[in-house]
């Protein structure tokens, strides 16, 4: 009886903070957006980047560049406010709410990090976490519906390939010395395989990832693009004309977010967890 | 429909094609956000939980402590007892000791006093014995000198003397 009674006074004071917590997370997040989104806006029109003369890619400002600079400020304030959290809470004491949350989350990620390379790569742990953490974010960036998820972007997820090969380059050379660089040539008439196996690590680590995310945002598109039509056909059979309602009303139908589920949830959950666990299997055989 | 593939195309476009931007604008947050990571949540969750643990090592060893220390204590308190059980058997079996010497002393004292009472009781009785005979010697020979004195005091007939005698018997029979 007191039990019940502890618990249902419990709720309340534990909802409250929590929906305050998303909904600040939410405002934060869009308030980034749309100042992030008037400068990027005014940069592509003044054509900043945009090399002289020439028509080339490799210059263009993207809207990923948007997305990642919102996910980091978005992430920094949230480490701020975990610091100041743990700075502020007692260790005696029983933890509870964010700061259990980012216990569970350090130690898991020490542990995983331990249990796959052991001690050597103990250091790692915190780049695992990061790695973790950041793609993971990045991967349901998708569901807040502004600029398309970081991770859809093959420079993004290259630029964590590659830097994955140079903490692999890292760790071998520290731990092994020339032995890792010799390591190429064991059985010699492999040597080609070894290299290539190498340099083709970080390009298959960053193309699976991409692949997978762009495809879901693909998929997302052609749903919610077929399902406005589909809405719109309803209405032009009822009142006779088309209305841009169709377009607030598609994402109120049940298909679309059971695709969000998986396609932003799942599926970054897992390309995150198959991230994460090649990098450190593969830097751990390194350094081991 | 143009309009679609309008949109794919610039999605597909624009993350599938190499962007140096986009690549060095990640490769500037992974530095950041790493460094931050670990500066604002990493070491002070691993400090975090190293003060708590290292509250719990020493509740433990000093909990370990006071174990060993009662241990003690109570090794010792059983010896003392041990020791205090023994001492008291020991007295316990000298008194009895000497409860018995000191009975055997006084039934020897008492059996030497009885012997001795019954000696002088014996002597006494002899020397009565010894002096009643002394007595009555005494008076048998005052009784024949008497009888000696009136014999030849009445020098009678033989009649007369019998009758002498037997008067004189029954003074002495008197």
């Amino acid at each position: 009886m007191n039990d019940v009674a502890i618990n249902k006074e419990k709720v309340p004071r534990l909802i409250l903070p929590l929906l305050l917590v998303i909904i600040g997370f939410l405002g934060l997040v869009s308030l980034i957006g749309v100042i992030v989104y008037l400068l990027f806006d005014y940069i592509e029109s003044a054509k900043v980047f945009q090399l002289k003369g020439t028509n080339s890619t490799l210059f263009r400002l993207t809207p990923h560049v948007i997305s990642i600079i919102i996910l980091t400020v978005a992430l920094l304030v949230v480490f701020k406010i975990i610091n100041i959290t743990i700075k502020r809470s007692d260790p005696l004491k029983k933890p509870k709410g964010l700061i259990l949350l980012v216990e569970i989350f350090v130690t898991t990620m020490e542990k995983f990090t331990v249990d796959l390379g052991g001690e050597r790569i103990r250091n790692l742990a915190p780049y695992i976490a990061y790695l973790a953490v950041y793609l993971f974010c990045a991967n349901v960036f998708g569901l807040l519906g502004f600029t398309p998820p970081p991770t859809s972007s093959l420079s993004v997820t290259f630029s964590f390939g590659i830097t994955t090969f140079f903490l692999i380059r890292y760790y071998g050379i520290k731990y092994n010395g020339i032995g890792h660089l010799t390591g190429l040539f064991k059985p010699l008439p492999l040597t080609p395989i070894n290299i290539i196996g190498e340099i083709a690590f970080p390009f298959t680590l960053s193309l699976r990832m991409f692949g997978n995310i762009l495809s879901g945002a693909v998929i997302m598109m052609l749903v919610y693009t077929g399902l406005t039509g589909l809405v719109n056909v309803f209405i032009s059979l009822i009142t006779g004309t088309t209305s841009p309602i169709s377009e607030l009303l598609t994402p109120l139908m049940v298909a679309p977010s059971i695709l969000h589920i998986y396609f932003d949830l799942f599926s970054g959950f897992i390309q995150t967890f198959v991230f994460i666990l090649l990098s450190s299997v593969f830097i751990s055989s390194s350094a081991n | 429909m143009n309009e679609l593939s309008n949109k794919l195309s610039q999605l597909i476009e624009s993350g599938l094609y190499p962007n140096i931007i986009t690549f060095l604008t990640q490769l500037l947050a992974t530095l950041i956000l790493f460094y931050f990571l670990k500066k604002w949540v990493w070491k002070p969750m691993q400090e975090y939980l190293a003060k708590r643990s290292n509250v719990i090592i020493d509740e433990l060893e000093s909990a370990r402590l006071v174990k060993e220390e009662a241990f003690r204590m109570k090794e010792e308190y059983e010896l003392e007892l041990k020791q205090a059980k023994d001492e008291a058997k020991a007295i316990i079996m000298n008194a009895q000791e000497q409860a018995k010497l000191r009975r055997e002393e006084i039934i020897a004292q008492a059996e030497k006093e009885a012997a001795y009472i019954i000696e002088m009781a014996n002597k006494q009785i002899e020397q009565e014995k010894a002096n009643v005979e002394k007595e009555l010697k005494s008076q048998v020979v005052d009784l024949a000198f008497l009888a000696a004195e009136k014999i030849l005091t009445e020098n009678l007939d033989q009649d007369k003397n019998r009758h002498l005698i037997d008067k004189f018997l029954n003074e002495v029979g008197k």
